[in-house]
Formats: C-alpha cells, structure tokens, sequence
C-alpha cells in the first residue's frame, strides 16, 4: 500500500451512513427503448462520494436526475430531502458543474459567474462579491476579464466550477470535470475539490479517471448499464470480492524458488513469472494469511524480498472486475 | 490544509418561498443581448431595411409623382412590414430562443437556477418582443422618412403621428406572432418551414379573402384596429366597419390570444424535459 | 518515442482518384437526411405535381389516339376547341410545353422549402462541431467537399425536378405511340434537365455559401427564406412603384422563371395558343353579327382584337419581359459571389474555435 496515499485519504471527512443528501428510490429512466437508469435504489450520504461507471453506464441521466434536469420514469428522486424534478426552490441548495463545455463565449468570465449569481437571486452588490470570491477560489482571478471563447480548456472547467458554487450551495454535482484537462490543470482541480470537501460540503464526483477519483474520496459508487453495481468504501468493496483472487506482484531475490516455495499453500490459486525478470504475480484467497507468511519467507535463504505491491486494492482493479463480471 | 469539521444541516431543508424578480429581471437582460448579438440582429436589419430602401428607389424614379407617396405608404407600411417583415421576424427571433439555448447547451445553466421554468420561458419571450418591436419601431420610421422625405410635416406629424401608430399595431401583432412561434418551436423541431408556410399561406392568404377564415388571422384583426383606430383605410383590405368587430373586441381577441399562447407553451416548457446532447451520446 | 500518422495517411494500398470522393460525403449526407420524417413527407408531397404531369400527358396522348378508354369523358372533351379536337397533334408541342412549365411552376415552391430543410446543416453543422478538420485531414480537397455537400442537395432536387420531369416525359412518349412525340418534344427533356441543373447549381451553391456564413443553421434557413420571400415581395413592390424593366430581377425565383421560360420555349406554346384563342374570338364574332340583309354583302367586318384584350396566360407575363442575358448574369453573379464565399469561410484545417 502506498503510504501517502493512506494519509491523504485520512484527511477527509468521512462520509455520514445516517442520513442521506441524495436519495434515489426504484428509479428507472428510460429514453425510448433505451434505459439510462434501471430501478436504481442507492442513497448518497454527506461528504465526497465518487459516481463511476464506463461510457454509457448511466452517470449523466443519474446527474440530471438529481439535479431536476429529467423526470424519472418510474420512482422517486430526492435532495436534501426533496423532490428533485422541476423544483426551483430547490436550485437555490444545489450547484451542478455540467459536462458539455458550453458558455456565453461572449461574455467574460466575472461576467457569466455573476450572471449565474444574480440568477440565483444575489443583488448586484452581493453577485459581484461572490464572484470575486469564487473567482479567487478557483484560480481564476487573473483570467477572469476576458472572454470566456478565448479559455483554455482547464480556465473553462474551473469557470464551470465557480459559478456552480457562487451561491455556496449545500450540495455539488461535477459531471466530469477533469475531462480533456492537462495535467496541471487537473492536479489544482483535483486540488479544488479536495478544498470542497474539506470546508464541508458534498460533493457528487462523476468521472472516468479512476486514480484520481481514489485520491480525492474513498466513498465511491458504481454503475453500469444503469445499474448500481457497488457502494462504499473501496477497500471494504475490494474485501467483499471474495470469489476474486488478490493479486500480489512480489521481486524477489530468486523468483523461482520464492514461487516453488508459495505453492505450496492451499490459499495460493496461481502463481505467474513475469518475463524479463519482472518478478512474480501470485493470486491468494486469504491476503492476510499470505502477508503474515511473507515475513518469515522474507527471512529464508535465497528468497529475501525486494518489492511488494497489492494489485488489487485499487479503484481500477475493483472496477474492471465488478463491471466485466 | 486543516479540514474543517461538516456542516451540518437537517433534512429536509427549508426551501425558500417565492422566487426572486431580480434574477427573472437578469435573465430578461442576458436574453435581450443574445437576441441583438451577432449576425441575427443583422439578418434581421438587412430584412428590415428593404422597406426604406424601396421607397428610397421608388422617390428617385419617381419624382414627379405626387401620387407615389400613398402608393409607397400603402404597400410599404400596410402591407409589407405588418405581413411580411413583422410575421418573420417574430419567427425568426421565437422559432429559436429556446432551441438555441438547447443546441448551445447552454439551457443547463437556466435550468439548475431557482426561478421557476414557466418563468424563464416567459422572460424569453418578452425579451423577444422588446427586440422585435424595438427594430419594428427604428425601421418603420426609417421607411417612413425615406416616404415622405422633403415633406414639411415630416417631423411633425409624420414620425411621431405615423410611425408611433404603427409601430405601436406592429408591437401588438409582434406579441400575438411570437407567443404562437414561440409556443410551436416547443412542439416542432422544423419550426422555420412550418412558420414560413403559416405566413404565406395562413396570413398572407386567408387575411386578404373575405371568408370566416380571415377572423382567425392576426393580420385582420390588426387592420380592424388600424381603421377604427387610426382612420388608415385600404380599400383592397376589404373590411366593412359596419360589420367587422369594434376595436376593443379586436384588442381583447388579440391579446386573449397571445396570452393563452404564451401561457400554454410556459406551462409546457415548465413540464416539458429539454435534453442536452452529451459528447457521449446520451 | 516515435509519433505515428493516425487516419489512412500512412496508407500503402490502392487509392481511388478524386473523381468520386464526392460521393462518400453526399451518400452520408443523404443518408443523413432521409432519416428525417421530414424530408421523406417533403419529398412525397414534392410528387404530386409530377404525378399530375404524367396523368396530363398520359391523357393527352390518349387524346391524339382518339382512344376509345376516354368514352367515359367524351362531354368534358367537347368544351376542347374545334382545332385541337380535329388535329390534335398540331398542338401537341404547345401543350407539352405548357404543362411542363406548370410542373415547373408549381414545383418550384417545393424545390426551395427542400433546400430549406437540407440544406442549412450542411457546412454550419460542420463548422459548429468543428467537424471540417475531420474531412480536410483526409485526402479530400475542398472541392470534393463542395461537391460532396453540393450533391446532397442536388440529389433532392434532382429528385423532385429532374427526376420527375424525365419519368412524366416517358411516360407520355408511352401513352402517345408515336414517335413523332420524340421530334416534337425532345426540346422539353433538354431543357427540363438543363432547368433542373442550373437549379441545382444555382440554390445549391447559394445555400451552401449562406450555410457557411454561420454555425447556426437556423440563422441560415431564415437568411434563405428572408432571401426567397422578400426578394419577391421586393420584385413586387419594385414593379409596382419603380415600374422598370430590370425590376422583377430583385426576384431570385423570377430570374429562374425567365431561364426556364427560354429553355422549354414558352413564348413559341404561347404564340401558338394565341393563334387559337384569336381563331375562336373571330369564329365567336362571326357568329353573334346580325343576319339582317340590310347588313349582307356591306362587308363590315369586326373590330379587330385589341393587345389589351388577350387574357394575361397567353402572352407573355409582365414580370419575364426583360432580356434573358439579364438574369443569366444575376444568377452567374450569384454563383460567383457563392463560390468565392465557400473558398474564404472553408479554409483548410483551421483551428474554428
């Protein structure tokens, strides 16, 4: 495991399992004959919770479900414990970073965040400080007098973000907000949302990239095809996969003879050498058992341990196998 | 960075009364500069600006015709501006103030504020209007000039007599036009070749034959008020005072109908889902 | 790390010419279209006037058989004057004429609302999603896209003015059995081809360059009715006020109505029916003067007919007498104004955002 990783993830508020921001009872939606979400029953508690699922797994229509963009066909959708669909009032409480890059490219960044103020009722005096704040929030001060047709990529995402969260809303829903982002500009968003979380809010984070999903929230939900696959936190999903063997990538001193010497083990499935002296990938039932044992193999002549690494107890790993299964 | 502990709120939370007119007030101001952006605003000028140049063509060959004035105000101003130009251009501007906010995806940003949906649309269409009679207004006194240029009354009793007077017959009929497109861009996706044959067929056609079916035109009811109103009679109209309703039955017919067509498509736009395409495809 | 082409480019097969890369774009443009409800009900509704021209020729060669299949309608036929009932086939050149120019007339209406609903995605679609790269980055060059784009259009209006036109004809050389009907008309299907074609070149080219001018394809569809409406309203009120002979020339459509007029011959049908109408004023003289021999033998005879007597349809119409140069020259201007619009707004592998 990766030891800064464990600590990042520690800094976040966990997530209340008491009550629920977002709550979605039986809902189906479908467009024609094509099904966005099918009787999706799933509860998101307060804080950070990351929505995942493949290309057309159904986190668009779950967000404009939730966000009282689309009715649903069958079943209830509630925030903040009301009624999601056609609900303006409600509008005041939620902040949604959409996902089609779209603006008024002719008006300036203050411009369409303290537009977006005042549509959500600020007066002029009050608009214009809150888009100074959450211009200074996101980064965007420096850019924000000039046209938004002329952003980057990475100034229109954080723009996106601010004037979802200009009226400070209780909840946010990000639908993709990293996507097409270069690296730095997806490390300081990443670095934002974080922030968000941080100062208490709850945020619903839909995204493709896994790792950094992982880096910002253990509480992850996952969809496809509509369906709620999994809920919770990633390790306890991981451990809940019990017919799937863990995978442990171990470099040892003489690979060969660490592998003769683990087979042996009724909790090891299979062992693999990996080519060019990659060191071996052993599958285990019990990875407690298998790490406890590790040690005094570790101690044994001629099969000292140089590297270990758990393949699995990762969000790409538990992802791949519940959405493939 | 220290986090700082959750705020905590119960559920449900208590959702605020009412809505604010200041943020109905701001998107009838962001809508009103969509709408004089760009090239619609010029297409709809150079439209606009025919009827001054005609009568600009029309005086130079014409000098000594005393009589080309009636006939450049009658064609001009009683027939192309209230039956073609006036009718278009509520097309033009009603057909697409939702579809382009769709098409754009810019919709979301509407739709996620809390003002009541029934509200934005009616926001739109008022902008709409004020645009539209706005240009009605600027050009037909333009046309106006161009007719009576070198008359001495011209700005005296012309402009501020004529041309307020029908421009304040076209603000009307705008109002009528633009809740009826309005209201069908929401049910029609082909809403330009729809409005174009209800103009040339419905409008242009049914108004000028003395039939019941001339009663369901704007356009009759429109030079109904243009008589009885203002005195300006055309003969070709066809109307019998006598027999056509008064002015305040025209009035309230009209405004009936642009307010039931307005509702209905608000109503319908608060109900209806308005899809924005994703690059995913969803 | 070495950076690889993506696309074909690095491509080591066989590569067909440009003659036809073309055609891919306008066989998706087209597939594109005739999935829209739309399109499919203009186009069916587009038929019925060729479906009537067909029924009109069909009937009329029938007529120049003396079928007995047209017993039934024998009375209707009667009202018909004398000559064309005794020699049809001495009118025949006339009435093909006049009803191919109906057809043409009527169809018109449905040729300009097609390129209405076909035409403004075209190059504004591809200009709003960026999607010109996608081609140029091809080997395609800007004129196989023109032509590509341009052939989308031009197979719809093939489609209900061409087309049509071609298969009415047939099927009144069918119906007529004779192929004097050939000799007599071959005129009609040349010129109802070569009419077809300028339309198609005319709009097409038109209509894309207004579709290129903007990313909003509804700005363009109401730059195209604006263009079509109000350039007759305009045609109208010029003649009626400035009364010049250049007026009608403000009219897009009436620039194609002097083309056509020319091209089928109209003013040769025209004369022709005339002579009739002329033949049967005197016939309709003759037989109302007084029969009193107080008048016999005086050699009084009627007052000839009078230009403002002919009914309008038999002469020339007032908004087509102006020399045909003229409109040649408005619609080649158009064309060279449309084609120099298309070469500065597509331009290769811009950056469009």
């Amino acid at each position: 495991m990766n030891s800064t990783k464990t600590s990042v993830i520690e800094e976040l508020p966990m997530p209340s399992m008491n009550s629920a921001i977002v709550e979605f009872r039986g809902v189906s939606k479908w467009y024609g004959n094509v099904i966005g979400v099918n009787k999706l029953t799933l509860g998101i508690p307060a804080g950070v919770t990351g929505l995942l699922g493949p290309n057309g797994a159904g986190k668009s229509t779950f967000l404009q479900l939730a966000t009282g963009q689309l009715r649903p066909s069958q079943g209830t959708v509630t925030v903040l414990g009301h009624r999601a669909w056609n609900n303006p009032g409600l509008n005041r409480f939620i902040g949604l970073c959409p996902e089609q890059d779209a603006f008024y490219e002719w008006m300036t960044g203050r411009q369409f965040i303290d537009m977006c103020a005042k549509l959500d009722g600020m007066s002029t005096r009050e608009a214009a400080d809150a888009t100074a704040k959450v211009l200074d929030e996101v980064g965007m001060t420096e850019h924000a007098d000039r046209a938004v047709g002329g952003y980057s990529k990475g100034m229109r995402q954080r723009t996106k973000i601010a004037q979802a969260l200009v009226h400070d809303p209780l909840v946010l829903f990000l639908d993709e907000p990293l996507t097409g982002t270069d690296p730095l500009a997806r490390r300081d968003l990443i670095n934002i949302i974080r922030r968000l979380g941080a100062s208490g809010k709850s945020v619903i984070l839909s995204s493709h990239v896994l790792h950094e999903v992982e880096s910002v929230t253990p509480h992850v939900v996952l969809i496809n095809h509509g369906r709620l696959v999994a809920e919770g936190n990633v390790r306890e999903i991981r451990d809940l996969i019990d017919a799937h063997p863990h995978r442990i990538a171990i470099k040892s001193e003489n690979d060969r003879l660490l592998a003769s010497k683990l087979v042996v083990f009724d909790d090891v499935v299979g062992v693999e050498l990996v080519r060019a002296g990659g060191g071996i990938l052993v599958e285990t039932r019990s990875p407690d058992a298998f790490y406890s044992r590790l040690c005094s193999l570790a101690l044994e002549h001629g099969t000292a341990i140089e590297q270990v690494e758990s393949q699995d107890d990762n969000l790409d790993a538990v992802f791949r196998y519940l959405v493939n299964s | 960075m220290t986090p700082t502990t959750a705020t905590t709120f119960e559920l449900p939370v208590r959702l605020p009364r009412g809505f604010s007119f200041s943020a109905c007030l701001t998107h009838f101001r962001v809508s009103v500069r969509q709408f004089v952006r760009g090239k619609r605003l010029l297409v709809l000028a150079l439209i606009f600006a025919m009827p001054t140049g005609l009568a600009a063509l029309a005086r130079y060959y014409n000098k000594a015709d005393a009589r080309m004035v009636t006939q450049l105000e009658e064609s001009m101003v009683f027939y192309m501006i209230p039956q073609a130009l006036v009718p278009l251009t509520a097309l033009i501007l009603a057909g697409g103030m939702i579809r382009d906010e769709v098409e754009g995806q810019t919709i979301t940003y509407l739709l996620i504020r809390p003002i009541p949906r029934p509200l934005l649309y009616l926001a739109k269409l008022l902008a709409a209007w004020v645009v539209a009679a706005g240009l009605t207004l600027v050009f037909t006194s333009t046309a106006l000039i161009a007719i009576h240029w070198g008359e001495p009354d011209l700005w005296g009793t012309v402009i501020p007599g004529h041309a307020l007077r029908v421009s304040a017959l076209s603000a009307l009929s705008l109002i009528v036009y633009i809740s009826l497109f309005g209201g069908l861009s929401l049910i029609f996706r082909w809403i330009l070749p729809l409005g174009v044959a209800y103009i040339v067929v419905f409008e242009g056609f049914c108004a000028n034959i003395d039939f019941a079916v001339r009663r369901v035109t704007v356009l009759w009811y429109v030079r109904i008020l243009a008589e009885r109103w203002f005195g300006m009679h055309i003969d070709a109209w066809g109307i019998k005072l006598d027999e056509a309703p008064s002015a305040t039955e025209a009035l309230v017919t009209l405004a009936t109908a642009a307010l039931v067509m307005a509702l209905g498509a608000a109503l319908l736009f608060g109900t209806r889902e308005l899809r924005v395409k994703t690059p995913d495809g969803s | 790390m070495p950076i690889f082409d993506q696309g074909y480019q690095h491509w080591q097969g066989a590569i067909s010419g440009h003659g036809l890369r073309w055609l891919a774009i306008t066989r998706q443009g087209v597939r594109q279209q005739l999935r829209r409800r739309r399109t499919k009900w203009l186009v069916s509704v587009a038929f019925v006037p060729a479906f009537m021209l067909a029924a009109f020729l069909v009937l009329w060669g029938l007529i120049e058989q003396n079928s007995t299949i047209l017993q039934p309608i024998m009375g209707l036929l009667q009202s018909l004057p004398e000559e064309i009932r005794s020699g049809p086939k001495s009118y025949r050149t006339a009435i093909w004429t006049w009803a191919f120019n109906t057809l043409f007339d009527v169809s018109q209406f449905f040729v300009m609302l097609l390129v209405l609903a076909v035409g403004p995605d075209l190059i504004s679609q591809d200009l709003r999603f960026n999607a010109i790269p996608l081609y140029l980055s091809r080997p395609i060059r800007r004129i196989d896209y023109y032509l590509g784009k341009l052939g989308v259009i031009g197979f719809f209006l093939a489609a209900v003015a061409i087309a049509p036109a071609v298969a009415a004809y047939v099927l009144g050389l069918a119906f007529s059995f004779d192929l004097g009907v050939l000799k007599d008309t071959w005129h009609l299907l040349v010129g109802s081809v070569a009419y077809g074609a300028i339309m198609v070149v005319s709009a097409g080219t038109l209509m894309l360059a207004i579709s290129s001018l903007s990313r909003n394809s509804r700005l363009v569809g109401a730059t195209w009715v604006g263009l079509w409406i109000m350039s007759n309203v305009t045609a109208g009120v010029l003649m009626t006020s400035v009364k010049q002979e250049w007026c009608p020339l403000f009219s897009y459509t009436t620039n194609f109505d002097r083309l056509r007029d020319e091209l089928l011959d109209m003013p040769a049908a025209r004369e022709k029916f005339l002579g009739l109408w002329k033949s049967g004023q005197n016939a309709a003289q003759e037989a109302v003067r007084p029969r009193f021999p107080f008048f016999r033998g005086r050699g009084r005879r009627p007052p000839p007919l009078s230009a403002g007597q002919t009914p309008p349809m038999l002469t020339t119409p007032v908004h087509l007498r102006f020399p045909l140069i003229w409109s040649v020259e408005v619609l080649g201007g158009l064309f060279v104004l449309s084609a120099w619009t298309l070469s500065t707004r597509v331009k290769s592998l811009d950056r469009l955002k």
